[in-house]
């Protein structure tokens, strides 16, 4: 990275003002390392939580129920934190979850440290996924992968891309020698516009 | 024969010609998901006809997992010694979304979400 400050896809920087609602939650990556169902416990808290802004089914109308907007808000925010928890590994292991609600989506940042190499190597994975055709894309890496065994190729973020309509964004910064802050974006729309 | 997670339950039912998944799977890696994928391979090799993957108790499943189940189709397509049938559950809202693409793997795989 030469750059001090890099941006992928479809990012956006925070509105102050203009959010329904938004929270920040902190964890540390070892500790959801260690024991991996905290991955799964903390997604399924916020989508718990996020959940009761949303109206039952027989009030939803153009617009996510809260039974799948739980369901799809768990499953899109365990793919990125579980990222976080596997791919760590520079400064205080900090994780950073905020989820800012809008009109018509919300937004996750996920954000995470880690050293230049790794931060490299996500960038070709971001291009990768932003540059090509997602469906395309996902069947090719399967096809392919079919006789590995090792993780890293992204086909989360293409699971989410493809599968829950999910616009990516990434922004990579240099925090120090060696110490790159990375943020996932995630906008997830709700309700029609 | 089946498998017991924290949070899951994969059984082979064998009198259904079935794999039954039960619970949330959000298991690290495909390492993890190894003793799965043996299931799986355990239940294509007894099988005969159709084999059913039943997801319909399973709340969740990570993108690690659905790869899993995936790569199953995928092998399964390439032996073409049996069938497979997929039920899911439409009140659960990944199964909507992300089941139906294992047609894309294997256009004669029939799936069923009730």
């Amino acid at each position: 990275m030469t750059d001090p400050v890099t941006i992928l896809g479809e990012y956006r920087d925070a509105v102050e003002g203009t959010a329904v609602t938004e929270s920040t939650v902190h964890l540390k990556s070892d500790d959801l390392f260690q024991n991996w169902r905290r991955v799964s416990l903390s997604a399924d808290f916020i989508a718990r939580y996020y959940s009761y802004f949303f109206p039952y089914k027989e009030k939803a109308q153009e617009m996510l129920d809260r039974e799948s907007a739980e369901n799809s808000i768990s499953f899109v925010l365990n793919e990125l934190i579980e990222n976080t928890a596997k791919y760590s590994d520079a400064g205080k292991k900090e994780v950073e979850i905020t989820i800012c609600m809008l009109g018509t989506f919300v937004l996750f940042n996920i954000s995470n440290f880690v050293k230049e190499e790794l931060a490299e190597s996500f960038l070709k994975v971001a291009h990768e996924i932003l540059d090509g055709d997602p469906e395309e894309l996902y069947i090719k890496k399967l096809e392919k992968n079919i006789e590995e065994t090792t993780g890293g190729s992204g086909l989360g973020y293409l699971t989410l891309i493809n599968d829950f309509g999910v616009a990516l964004g990434f922004r990579l910064e240099k925090m120090g020698p060696d110490l790159v802050k990375v943020t996932v974006q995630a906008k997830m729309k709700f309700k029609e516009a | 024969m089946e498998l017991k997670g924290e949070d899951f339950i994969v059984a082979l039912n064998e009198s259904k010609n079935a794999v039954e998944f039960f619970g949330t799977i959000r298991l690290r890696d495909s390492s993890d998901y190894k003793s799965i994928s043996d299931l799986l391979e355990d239940a294509h090799g007894k099988a005969a006809g159709t084999l059913i993957l039943d997801f319909r108790n399973l709340q969740f499943l990570n993108s690690a997992g659905i790869n899993t189940i995936s790569k199953f189709v995928i092998t399964a397509r390439k032996s073409e010694k049996i069938a497979l049938r997929v039920l899911g559950n439409e009140q659960i809202s990944w199964q909507q979304k992300s089941l139906k693409n294992l047609q894309k793997l294997w256009a004669q795989v029939q799936i069923e979400i009730h």
